[in-house]
C-alpha cells in the first residue's frame, strides 16, 4: 500500500509524520533530527503537487508526502473520489496533517526560499514542528489505529 | 478515459461544459434557461460537496465524463491530481482534467456567489443563467477543443 501524507508544501509536517511512520525518527525527535530529514524544507519554490518519497516501513508500505496548498480537506475528498473512479481505492491511504504546520511556519516557508536565511529558517521550522510533534503523533495513531511502543520498530 | 471538468464550485461552468460534451445541451445554438436548470448538479452544489467528483455520463466514444470543484486551487488542482495519477501508475486508466474557469465571466461569478455562497438563490440563479448563456459558445468551443485533443 502507498500512504500519502498531505500538508501545504509536502515538506514540513508531512515529512516529519512520514519519517516517524517509516521509523527514521522516534516519538521524541530532537530539532536536529527533524532538520536533517532528507526532504524537510526541501522546496525551492512554493509549487504544490510535488510528491516526495520518504521510505518503506517493515510491512512494505511506501510513504510519500505531497503538498496540496491550503485546500487539504477538499483535496482529500477529491483524491479519494478519484481513486474510487479509477478502481485504486485500496492501494492508497491519505492522511492530512496541514493542521500541524502553524501559521508562523507558513511564514518561514518564504524565508526558506531566501538563500542566506535558508538554514536558520529551516532550523526554526524544525523547532516549531518539534513543539507540535506529540499532537502530530496522536493524530497519526488515531488515523492509522496503531499502537507504537518501540520507536525503531519499523526501521527497514 | 476519464474526463474531469473542474471549476471553482462545480455548479455552473463545469456542469455546462460536461453537459455539452455529453450532448445533454445543444452544441449548435444557445441552451435555454430550462435546459440549463434541468441539468444534474447545475446550481446545486454546496460547500460540503467541494472536491467531490461527480459522474455526469458517458460520451459517444465511451469516455466517462465527471465534474468537480476545486475552489481557489486554480491550475494547482491539475498538477496535484496528475501527481496522484503518476503515483498510482495505473497504465490502464487515463484521466484528463479540464479547467473551465478561463471561460467563466463576471456574471457567472456574481450569480454563483449570490446563489451558492450567500443563499440568494432566486436572484443569483437569474444572474448565473444570464452569465452562462453569455459564455455558452465559449463552452462549446472548449468542448470542441477537448474532443479534438482526444482524437
Amino acid at each position: 500500500m502507498k500512504i500519502l501524507i498531505l500538508d501545504q508544501l509536502g515538506c514540513y509536517a508531512a515529512v516529519a509524520a512520514a519519517s516517524y511512520l517509516v521509523g527514521i525518527i522516534d516519538e521524541k525527535p530532537t530539532v536536529m533530527e527533524i532538520y536533517n530529514l532528507p526532504c524537510f524544507a526541501a522546496h525551492h519554490d512554493l509549487q504544490v503537487g510535488r510528491i516526495y518519497y520518504i521510505g518503506k516501513d517493515s510491512k512494505g508500505d511506501d510513504y510519500y508526502s505531497l503538498g496540496v496548498g491550503k485546500e487539504e480537506q477538499l483535496m482529500i475528498r477529491s483524491v479519494q473520489d478519484f481513486l474510487n473512479i479509477i478502481g485504486s481505492q485500496g492501494s492508497v491511504r491519505i492522511i492530512g496533517v496541514s493542521l500541524y504546520n502553524p501559521f508562523i511556519l507558513s511564514i518561514l516557508t518564504y524565508f526558506v526560499l531566501c538563500y542566506p536565511l535558508r538554514n536558520i529558517s529551516k532550523r526554526a521550522s524544525a523547532c516549531i514542528l518539534k513543539m507540535r510533534f506529540a499532537e502530530l503523533i496522536k493524530k497519526l495513531k488515531t488515523e492509522l489505529k496503531i499502537e507504537f511502543t518501540d520507536p525503531t520498530r519499523d526501521m527497514a | 478515459m476519464k474526463i474531469i471538468y473542474n471549476c471553482f464550485g462545480g455548479s455552473h461552468s463545469s456542469v455546462t461544459a460536461a453537459a455539452i460534451h455529453l450532448q445533454l445541451l445543444p452544441d449548435t445554438h444557445e441552451a435555454t434557461n430550462e435546459q440549463l436548470l434541468s441539468l444534474p448538479y447545475y446550481d446545486a452544489q454546496v460547500a460540503f460537496d467541494h472536491g467531490r467528483i461527480r459522474y455526469m455520463g458517458r460520451d459517444e466514444v465511451g469516455n466517462e465524463i465527471y465534474i468537480t470543484s476545486k475552489r481557489g486551487l486554480g491550475s494547482k488542482y491539475t498538477i496535484i491530481m496528475s501527481s496522484i495519477l503518476e503515483l498510482i501508475a495505473n497504465k490502464d486508466e487515463q484521466a484528463v482534467f479540464i479547467d473551465t474557469m478561463p471561460y467563466v465571466n463576471i456574471w457567472m461569478m456574481i450569480g454563483g456567489f449570490l446563489s451558492r455562497r450567500w443563499g440568494f438563490t432566486n436572484l443569483g440563479r437569474r444572474i448565473v443563467l444570464y452569465g452562462t448563456r453569455q459564455s455558452y459558445f465559449r463552452f462549446i468551443q472548449l468542448v470542441y477543443l477537448v474532443k479534438q485533443g482526444l482524437q
